[in-house]
C-alpha cells in the first residue's frame, strides 16, 4: 500500500514523471491487475501525449509483424504515405474489439508526434497545410482495442522525414528575411504608400501590398508577379539586383503602385 | 517611355547632380568661348562635299542594298502580320518592341550614323516604287504642288505617332499599333499612287526625320554622281534645305522627346494623379501638346530676336527656317540620351523576338530563348552616353548656328545677333539635363 501512495503522489504533481515511470516497466504493468489506480492515471496520460504505454501494449507472437514508411510528395498537393508491413493485416472489420489476434489490427499515424489519423489500409493522402521544413512521419501498428503492438519490449514503428518546400530558411524567421519592407495599400483606385522608393542594388526588398480588389503585383523589369487577394496582404519578395527605376503595377486595373529606383 | 506590360519595363536612373552641373558648366561656357574662336566665314557648306569614301566601301555600301531593302519589307510585314495576327501580349509579340525600339530608336541613330540609307530601304517606298514603275512612273518624281509638298504632312504624321506613343494610354498593345502602321502605310501609298513615290521624300514624316539625321553623318551619297562619299560628323548641316513645314516636323520632334522626359518626373506624376484610360490620354494629350508648344515659342522668340539684332527684316517664319538646321544635332541628343538604354536592353528582345516573329514557338536564329541582359551596360556607363549625347548636341547645335549666321550677316552682326540663339539652345540643353536629373 506504501508503494501504491508514493505513486499517486508523483502522478498528482508531476505527469511526466509518471509517465516514464509507467513506461518503465510495461510487462509487467501489463499483467499487474492490483495496481489499477496507477493503470487509470497512467492511460489518460499516454492519451494525452500521444505516447504509448507499456501497460496497454499489445505483445506481437511469432511470426512478429513488421513495418516500414515511405512519403513521396504528391504531384498536386500534400503527400502519399505508403505503409509497408509484414504478416500483418489491416482489420478495421474488428476495430474496437476487445480481442486480437497476434499480426491484425490498424496503424496510427503521427506527424511531428501528433496523431493524424488511423490507418485502415496500406496508403494514406497526407493533405492540407504543413509549414515549410522538415517533419517526421511515424507510422505505428495496433491492435484492434488500439493498445500499440510491440515485441520485445519495443513499439513496432516506423518513421521517415518529410521536406516541405517553401524554404524555411528565407521564410520562417520573415522580419530579417524580408528586407526593407516597403507597404502599399490600394482602395477605391487611390494608392497609399505609393511613389517612389529608393532601394540599395543588392538589397533584399518586400512589397507587402493590400488591396481591395483580386489582381496582380507586377514588378516590371525583374517580371515577377504576385497575385493578390481582396483584403488580404500579399508579399513579393526580390533580390534587388538590376540598376534603374522600375515601375511596380496592380497589372489588371492598371493603377501604378509604387517606382522603385534601384542604385 | 513606359510602354505598360512589358516594353521598357526598366528606366533610367535620374542623372547624378555632379554630373549634371558639370555638363551644365560645360554647355554654357562653350557657348560664349565659341562667340569667340569659332569661324568669321561659313565653312561647313564647302566641308559638307567632303572626299571620295573608299571604292570598298563604296562597293559594299552598294551590294548590302538590296539586301536591307528586301530584309526592312519582310520585316515591315512581319511585324504588321505579327500585330494583325499575332499573341495579344505585348512583350510576346514583335510589333510593339520592332516599331518603338528597333525603327524608332534603332534607325535614327544609324541614320546619324551611316546617311540616308532608308531613302531606299524605306519599305513604304520600296512598294511605291514598284507600283510606279510599273505605271512605267519615275519612282523619284513627285507631281505633288501647294500644302501637299511641304514638310507639312510629314509633321502631321510624326505628331500621330508621337501622340500614339506618349499620349495614348494603351500604346504598347499589338492591335493598336496594327493599327498605326496599317493606317500610316495606307496614307503614305494612297498620296504615292496620287503623287508618285517620290512624295515620300517629303511627305512620309519618318523619312523625312531620318533624313534630316543624316545630314549629321560622315557618309553620304553624292546627287550627281550616286558614289559614296566621307565627311566630317555634322557638316552636312550645311546642305540642309528647310522648306515649309520642316521647321513643324523638328520642333514637333524635339517636343515629343521633351515631353517624353517631362512625363517620367514626380512633376507629371503627380499632374496626372489617379486618372487612367481615356483620361490619362488626355491629361497626356495636353502636356504633349504644351512641350511642343513651349519648345516652339521658345524657338520662334529666338529667331525674332535674332531678326531684330541683325536689322533682318524678313518674316519671323522664314527667317526662323533658316535656324532649323541647327535644332537637328539636338533632336539626335535629345533621342539618344532618353532612348539609349531602351535600345540596348529592350533590343536585345526585339532579337530574341526575331526568332519567333508570330509567337508560333520557332526558333529561326537561335535566338528565341534569349533574355535582357540588364547588366549588360552600367547604369554610370548609361548616364555618361545621355550626358556627352546632350553636350555634343549642344556643340553641334552652337556650331551649325554660328555657320549659319557668318553666312547671312556680316561676322560682327552674326556674332551680335546669336546670343538669343545660344540661349534657346541653353536653355534646351539644361532642360534635358534637367530631364534627365529628375527622372
Amino acid at each position: 500500500m506504501r508503494h501504491r501512495h508514493v505513486w499517486r503522489a508523483l502522478v498528482g504533481v508531476f505527469a511526466a514523471t509518471t509517465l516514464v515511470a509507467a513506461c518503465g516497466d510495461d510487462t509487467e504493468t501489463a499483467t499487474d491487475t492490483t495496481t489499477t489506480t496507477a493503470d487509470t492515471t497512467a492511460d489518460s496520460t499516454a492519451n494525452d501525449g500521444g505516447h504509448d504505454h507499456g501497460g496497454r501494449s499489445f505483445e506481437a507472437v511469432d511470426p512478429v509483424p513488421t513495418v516500414e514508411v515511405e512519403a513521396t510528395e504528391d504531384a498536386k498537393a500534400g503527400w502519399n504515405i505508403h505503409v509497408m508491413t509484414t504478416d500483418f493485416t489491416f482489420t478495421p472489420e474488428k476495430v474496437n474489439d476487445a480481442e486480437t489476434t497476434s499480426g491484425e489490427g490498424h496503424a496510427h499515424l503521427y506527424v511531428d508526434g501528433t496523431k493524424i489519423n488511423r490507418l485502415y489500409g496500406s496508403w494514406y493522402h497526407l493533405g492540407g497545410e504543413l509549414e515549410p521544413g522538415e517533419h517526421e512521419v511515424r507510422v505505428e501498428l495496433n491492435a484492434n482495442d488500439h493498445r500499440p503492438y510491440v515485441a520485445d519490449g519495443t513499439p513496432i514503428a516506423a518513421t521517415t522525414t518529410i521536406t516541405v518546400e517553401g524554404d524555411s530558411t528565407t521564410e520562417t524567421p520573415v522580419d530579417e528575411e524580408a528586407g526593407q519592407v516597403i507597404e502599399i495599400t490600394v482602395s477605391g483606385g487611390e494608392v497609399t504608400g505609393g511613389g517612389r522608393h529608393e532601394v540599395a542594388l543588392g538589397e533584399r526588398v518586400t512589397l507587402r501590398v493590400t488591396s481591395d480588389i483580386d489582381d496582380h503585383v507586377h514588378l516590371h523589369g525583374y517580371d515577377v508577379f504576385q497575385d493578390v487577394a481582396a483584403g488580404e496582404a500579399a508579399e513579393l519578395t526580390f533580390e534587388a539586383d538590376i540598376p534603374g527605376v522600375f515601375e511596380v503595377e496592380l497589372e489588371d486595373s492598371v493603377i501604378q503602385l509604387v517606382e522603385l529606383e534601384v542604385s | 517611355m513606359i510602354l505598360a506590360h512589358g516594353v521598357g519595363g526598366r528606366a533610367d536612373l535620374p542623372l547624378p547632380v555632379w554630373l549634371f552641373a558639370y555638363s551644365a558648366a560645360f554647355a554654357l561656357l562653350i557657348s560664349f568661348v565659341a562667340l569667340r574662336i569659332l569661324w568669321p566665314r561659313p565653312r561647313l557648306a564647302a566641308a559638307a562635299d567632303g572626299r571620295p569614301a573608299p571604292a570598298l566601301l563604296d562597293h559594299v555600301a552598294t551590294s548590302l542594298r538590296p539586301v536591307a531593302q528586301i530584309g526592312a519589307l519582310v520585316l515591315f510585314v512581319a511585324t504588321l502580320v505579327s500585330a494583325w495576327f499575332g499573341v495579344d501580349a505585348v512583350a510576346d509579340n514583335l510589333a510593339p518592341t520592332a516599331l518603338y525600339v528597333a525603327f524608332w530608336v534603332g534607325v535614327p541613330i544609324l541614320s546619324a550614323l551611316l546617311g540616308d540609307f532608308w531613302r531606299r530601304v524605306n519599305p513604304l517606298w520600296t512598294v511605291a516604287a514598284v507600283l510606279d514603275r510599273l505605271g512605267r512612273r519615275d519612282p523619284e518624281a513627285s507631281t505633288a504642288t501647294g500644302i501637299w509638298a511641304t514638310h507639312w504632312p510629314a509633321a502631321a504624321g510624326l505628331a500621330v505617332f508621337l501622340w500614339l506613343e506618349l499620349a495614348y494610354h494603351e500604346p504598347g498593345s499589338p492591335a493598336v499599333v496594327g493599327i498605326f502602321l496599317g493606317a500610316y502605310a495606307g496614307v503614305m501609298l494612297v498620296g504615292a499612287a496620287a503623287f508618285g513615290a517620290g512624295w515620300l521624300r517629303t511627305g512620309d514624316g519618318f523619312a523625312v526625320f531620318f533624313s534630316l539625321l543624316a545630314a549629321l553623318a560622315p557618309l553620304h551619297r553624292d546627287d550627281e554622281s550616286g558614289r559614296l562619299r566621307l565627311r566630317w560628323p555634322g557638316v552636312g548641316l550645311a546642305r540642309v534645305e528647310p522648306g515649309r513645314g520642316t521647321m513643324a516636323v523638328v520642333l514637333v520632334l524635339l517636343g515629343g522627346t521633351a515631353f517624353d522626359g517631362f512625363s517620367r518626373t514626380a512633376v507629371w506624376d503627380d499632374a496626372l494623379g489617379t486618372r487612367r484610360g481615356w483620361d490619362a490620354t488626355i491629361v497626356n494629350t495636353a502636356g504633349l501638346v504644351l512641350a511642343i508648344g513651349v519648345v516652339a515659342v521658345l524657338f520662334l522668340v529666338a529667331c525674332r530676336l535674332v531678326a531684330i539684332l541683325a536689322n533682318d527684316d524678313r518674316g519671323t517664319l522664314e527667317q526662323s527656317w533658316r535656324w532649323v538646321p541647327s535644332l537637328i544635332p539636338i533632336v539626335l541628343a535629345y533621342s539618344v540620351a532618353h532612348y539609349f538604354s531602351l535600345l540596348v536592353f529592350e533590343g536585345q528582345s526585339f532579337v530574341a523576338l526575331l526568332s519567333d516573329p508570330f509567337g508560333e514557338g520557332w526558333d529561326l536564329f537561335g535566338t528565341a530563348g534569349n533574355t535582357i541582359d540588364y547588366t549588360a551596360v552600367s547604369p554610370e556607363f548609361i548616364a555618361y552616353v545621355q550626358v556627352a549625347a546632350i553636350v555634343a548636341g549642344h556643340v553641334g547645335g552652337v556650331i551649325a548656328a554660328h555657320d549659319r549666321a557668318v553666312e547671312l550677316y556680316p561676322p560682327r552682326v552674326a556674332v551680335r545677333s546669336q546670343y538669343p540663339m545660344l540661349g534657346v539652345m541653353i536653355a534646351y540643353t539644361v532642360g534635358g539635363l534637367l530631364l534627365l536629373l529628375n527622372a
